[in-house]
């Protein structure tokens, strides 16, 4: 099971956990996984087969444009965050 | 920016013509106003006139009397590396050495800046408080009158059409007077005066009392101030931290500033204050040396 | 002073000249604005006079009337973009919002935003044809702080416009607020009710220009078979063929884009202003255009950073912060995408803070629309959570900086977003700025004063790409795609000759363009050292495999009986068998053919980075100025490959926030013009103005990077306002809350003068 953080906003759909526990070999089951306890979070994290322009995804602590097919590994933790710019 | 002419006289007479052939003028000395508002479409001319090449512009010297005639051209550099200006004028070291920054400095000079009628101006308030008087010449002669009578206006003076400033000069000081010029600025170079003050104050036989003041306050008028009612306030009484107050009083009330980027009007009001006092405790040190 | 055992590097740590350092000071470096092609013509922008106008018609015909106009366009000549966004690696931005920014559509919506474009056959003629084009305007009234374009009865910068909140829904009606979004942990209320101390405070900020010394520029060639060069002094050559293909509507693969020598950019040369009018006109008249900036047009016209209001109030428990609560509006200018979700997460991730709420408002006002600067929102939202944290400390009685040590995040502390901190370097940092020789002297004097602050930026990783081309000679002909904005080409030399054991002097480092690299994301986010460092590495541990394999040839044995070691190839078990890097190049032909390496990075893990600042100050309590005795910054660089251009990062980061915090501002008149747009009234320090930055480099190793980088060029940027603010409030007594620190505000308050 990974866990995934769930971001504040994303909270009311998930009854205010603030992590949920899911299972998933890609990024993407996980987030379909986590749909299903909380739904309505894969509308809210997913466009068009990829995570949302506007989120990025901290995996173990690393943030990134992962693609759903990246691989999650027991015991990873996944944050969904907002995308920033690399400033400058 | 449309095509201008350029003209370089050899001399005042040459210049006089080109002040009269008809087309809009602006003055070249150093440039460092007005290339600036040139390039930047708030001024238009047919032509600019270099004033580099005028021999009566181009140089400076001791007057019979003790006092300093210094042609309209001549660099703030070359002032201030004169020793003897510098020891016995130190208060034109005092304004030549602050105007823009050192690159500005070697170019710009008195004229230019007397010409371009900044109510900042730098060296107006120094030299209003040095007693200076402008030559100003034209095809029909020279006329004299006090630096403080020069200006009408921001950017606007009394320069008549065909007329050019030729000398700026100081008349020979008061034996047992000091002044002094100093302005506030945000950092610590190249920025125009959010508000300036030039001071004399001249000591009695004694050295007990105030024999004769000038008080000049740039940057919170629209033209630069000579504050006679801070001078009065001045003249016999006993220099000091008293007297430097009214002084200060007066000229603050004589202050009739506006609020802009580079200042407000109680802002200005409270430095007109705060540098008056400063200037004349300067200005008494060097009186007291003299 | 280093926190493990470092490496006996042999080129990392050390300070060679730069590459590009003898042409940038002989003039021979080539800016933008020095591209020479046959035929080239020049061309000029015509601006909106007006803050907020409905464009009701634009006639250019007496413009191209004119013998010497070769092109005009207008937003007309822009095909109609995707409903798409772009991500240009700094966020993302509506391609709707960017082609309406680049030339305005029905609405000017800042003074300075593009209207139409000419070229000519002169500069000058250019400029005279913009008199030609007539603009029917119809004013509005302009929208010029969050506070003025959050009211209820505030003009709308986009009728159409809805505020996005936190939980996804758009708002009822319309707003001048593109986006609020929030963060909340744990029991806030609870924190409050249990506090020994409260303290609240409102802030103020203002727009401020990154103020780099080159304008910018842009050339463009549209050959008839569609194919577009475009020549610029960008932060991002790829960001730019991106952008421009999304707005021209051209294959990528048709754009080359041709970085050229940059005269400083800090996040505001992502965007592209110039570049799309050049290519259009270019395409129009069939000739090369190049545009350039004059400083009023960089100054309204590009994308300076937010102003904005913030509200705060934190409380502590026995020294321990146990509550905040942060409330940030910032300005986005006139589209979307200001910093302040940036802000929001950053300025509490020095800290252990369990409880919090945060609110973040990203509004719209007739300002130029907003881009990076330096660390995007995080000085701001630090000018107002480390004001109040000094004043929580002193509330606790305590030492700023050991109440700032018993708060520190560390390894593992999560951050507001839920994200866990992987190895930082808060609490090394702090001690060394404790521990430093600045902190350790009294400060004595009258209206003399000390201020301390802390920072962070997140960094960012990315993509990088590289390739290492082996000369027959045993130099290096190292190809990146990484514009050199601090000290970055060099800083890639290096740790590719420390990773094959050879001189810096024999690679050389080239910033190619889009058609001679593959993909590389900005220079920007203190990304470059980092994870251009990654695939700088991985082709040099590339050529490493490749020269085993051809000396295992030569030698005629197996792989792995050959090592890589210090610059040589050595056989396991015979002594005589050796070959140096130069000797193994030397025989590329035959063992094999031409020898590259590659190196293809999505790097994750840039470490972040903090930075702690101690300033001293002396304010003349008559005329307000306010002088920098004496400036200290130690900085977490996880390693400093080069140290000279590190400590350039920290103090040029430093010298940055002391104008903020002292004198600049855009200073707006109420029709919403900027009446400073010049650098004699917008008031950047010179070096007159300050004291020598001393700098501290403390390395806390990067896990995540073979070197231990993490990036450096922002968090200085990030403490300066606030710590500038602390030591004012210790000389005067007096906490100023409003940006900037001028003169002016310091008379007018200490004096209670207005």
């Amino acid at each position: 099971m990974a866990t995934v953080i769930v971001p504040s906003p994303l909270r009311p759909l998930c009854e205010g956990a603030a992590t949920v526990e899911a299972a998933g070999a890609t990024l993407g089951e996980l987030l379909r996984a986590v749909d299903a306890i909380c739904p309505g979070f894969w509308e809210r994290t997913v466009e068009d087969g990829r995570v949302r322009p506007e989120l990025s995804i901290a995996l173990n602590g690393h943030a990134h444009r992962y693609g759903l097919s990246e691989p999650i590994a027991p015991r990873d933790e996944v944050a969904i965050v907002p995308a920033l710019g690399g400033g400058r | 920016m449309k095509e201008i002419d350029y003209l370089a006289p050899a001399s005042l007479d040459e210049a006089y013509a080109a002040l009269q052939n008809g087309k809009t003028s602006a003055f070249l000395a150093g440039g460092t106003d007005i290339i600036v508002q040139l390039r930047e479409g708030r001024k238009q001319v047919d032509q600019l006139i270099d004033v580099k090449h005028i021999p009566e512009l181009m140089r400076y010297g001791w007057t019979d009397g003790g006092g300093l005639a210094i042609g309209a051209s001549v660099p703030f550099a070359e002032i201030y590396e004169d020793a003897e200006i510098a020891r016995r004028l130190p208060c034109l070291i005092d304004c030549a050495t602050l105007v823009g920054g050192i690159q500005i400095q070697s170019r710009a000079c008195f004229g230019g800046n007397i010409g371009n009628s900044g109510p900042a101006a730098d060296t107006v308030p120094a030299l209003i408080a040095l007693g200076a008087t402008l030559t100003l010449g034209s095809r029909e002669g020279t006329r004299e009158l006090p630096l403080e009578a020069f200006f009408t206006g921001p950017g606007q003076n009394v320069l008549a059409p065909g007329e050019l400033i030729v000398t700026v000069n100081v008349p020979p000081q008061p034996a047992r007077s000091g002044a002094f010029f100093h302005r506030f600025i945000p950092r610590n170079e190249m920025d125009i005066a959010v508000v300036n003050v030039g001071a004399r104050l001249e000591l009695d036989a004694a050295g007990e009392r105030i024999a004769g003041a000038r008080v000049s306050v740039g940057a919170v008028a629209p033209t630069p101030l000579f504050v006679e009612e801070a001078g009065a306030a001045l003249v016999g009484q006993a220099p000091g931290e008293e007297a430097f107050a009214r002084a200060a009083d007066a000229a603050a009330a004589a202050a009739r500033p506006i609020t802009d980027m580079r200042g407000s009007i109680a802002q200005r009001v409270h430095l007109t204050r705060v540098l008056t006092v400063r200037a004349l405790r300067r200005a008494l040190e060097r009186a007291r040396e003299a | 002073m280093t926190t493990i055992e470092k490496p006996a590097y042999k080129v990392i740590g050390t300070r060679p000249i730069r590459p590009d350092g003898v042409e940038k000071v002989t003039g021979k470096a080539l800016y933008g604005a020095d591209v020479h092609l046959p035929d080239l013509v020049h061309g000029a922008v015509l601006r909106s006079p007006h803050a907020h106008a409905r464009i009701r018609s634009i006639d250019t015909s007496a413009a191209e009337a004119l013998p010497s106009v070769l092109a005009v366009v207008t937003h007309a000549d822009l095909p109609a973009v995707a409903d798409t966004v772009i991500d240009t690696g700094e966020g993302v931005t509506r391609a709707s919002d960017m082609s309406l920014n680049v030339l305005a559509g029905d609405k000017a919506l800042y003074r300075g935003h593009a209207v139409a474009a000419v070229a000519a056959t002169s500069a000058h003629e250019a400029l005279a044809a913009l008199d030609a084009i007539a603009v029917d305007y119809e004013p509005l009234p302009p929208v010029l702080s969050v506070r003025d374009a959050m009211r209820a009865d505030a003009p709308l910068l986009d009728e159409n416009r809805r505020t996005k909140q936190p939980d996804g829904a758009l708002s009822d009606g319309p707003s001048n607020v593109a986006a609020h979004s929030r963060f909340e942990g744990g029991d806030l209320e609870a924190a409050f009710a249990d506090a020994d101390a409260v303290v609240e405070r409102e802030f103020d900020t203002k727009m401020v220009h990154q103020g780099y010394i080159e304008p910018h520029n842009g050339t463009a060639n549209w050959n008839p078979d569609g194919t577009l060069t475009v020549w610029t002094s960008t932060q991002g050559a790829f960001a730019v063929r991106a952008m421009l293909a999304e707005l021209l509507r051209l294959p990528v693969s048709r754009i080359r884009v041709v970085p050229m020598e940059i005269g400083g950019g800090f996040g505001g040369k992502i965007g592209i202003y110039l570049e799309p009018l050049a290519a259009l006109l270019s395409r129009e008249c069939g000739r090369p255009v190049q545009l350039t900036m004059d400083r009023t047009d960089v100054f309204q016209a590009t994308g300076p950073t937010s102003g904005g209001h913030m509200k705060g109030r934190l409380a502590v428990k026995d020294g321990v912060i146990t509550a905040a609560e942060v409330s940030l509006a910032f300005e986005a200018g006139a589209f979307p995408g200001s910093p302040v979700m940036a802000g929001a997460m950053c300025m509490l991730s020095p800290y252990d803070v369990a409880n919090f709420r945060v609110d973040a408002y990203d509004v719209v006002v007739n300002k130029p629309k907003v881009a990076a600067y330096r660390a995007p929102g995080a000085p701001n939202a630090a000018f107002c959570v480390e004001q109040l944290i000094d004043e929580l400390a002193r509330e606790a009685n305590a030492d700023p900086l050991a109440f700032r040590l018993r708060n520190s995040a560390r390894e593992g502390t999560r951050m507001i977003t839920g994200v866990a901190h992987p190895r930082i370097g808060h609490e090394e940092t702090i001690g060394a700025a404790r521990d430093s020789d600045h902190y350790q002297s009294p400060i004595e004097g009258p209206n003399r004063g000390r201020g301390v602050a802390s920072g962070f930026w997140f960094n960012a990783g990315m993509q990088s790409s590289v390739v290492a081309s082996v000369n027959p000679d045993g130099t290096v002909n190292l190809i990146e795609g990484s514009t050199d904005i601090g000290g970055t080409r060099a800083s890639l030399a290096m740790q590719l000759a420390e990773t094959l054991g050879i001189p810096y002097d024999d690679v050389r480092p080239t910033v190619a363009d889009t058609d001679s690299v593959g993909h590389n994301d900005v220079t920007g986010g203190s990304r470059t050292a980092y994870a251009s460092g990654q695939a700088v590495y991985e082709a040099g541990l590339d050529i490493q495999r490749q020269l085993v394999e051809r000396a295992a040839r030569l030698w005629e044995c197996e792989a792995e009986d050959v090592s890589f070691v210090d610059g040589e190839l050595r056989h396991a078990s015979d002594a005589d068998r050796r070959l140096t890097f130069a000797e193994l190049a030397g025989k590329q032909m035959e063992t094999g053919g031409p020898l590259q390496g590659r190196g293809s990075v999505v790097a994750r893990s840039p470490g972040a980075a903090y930075g702690v600042h101690v300033v001293d100050v002396e304010v003349d309590p008559d005329t307000g100025k306010v002088d920098i005795l004496r400036y200290t910054i130690a900085q977490d660089a996880g390693t400093a490959v080069h140290p000279a251009y590190v400590e350039g990062q920290m103090q040029g980061g430093v010298v940055q926030g002391i104008g903020w915090a002292l004198n600049e501002e855009y200073y707006y008149n109420e029709d919403g013009r900027m009446e400073n747009a010049s650098f004699l009234d917008y008031r950047m320090p010179t070096s007159l103005d300050l004291p020598m930055i001393d700098t501290i480099i403390v390395e806390v190793p990067n896990p995540g990077h073979p070197y231990g980088v993490r990036g450096v060029g922002e968090v200085p940027i990030v403490p300066p306002l606030a710590a500038i603010a602390n030591a004012i409030h210790d000389a005067t007594g007096h906490r100023f809350t409003e940006l900037p620190i001028s003169p002016r505000r310091v008379v007018e308050e200490l004096h209670h003068l207005r």
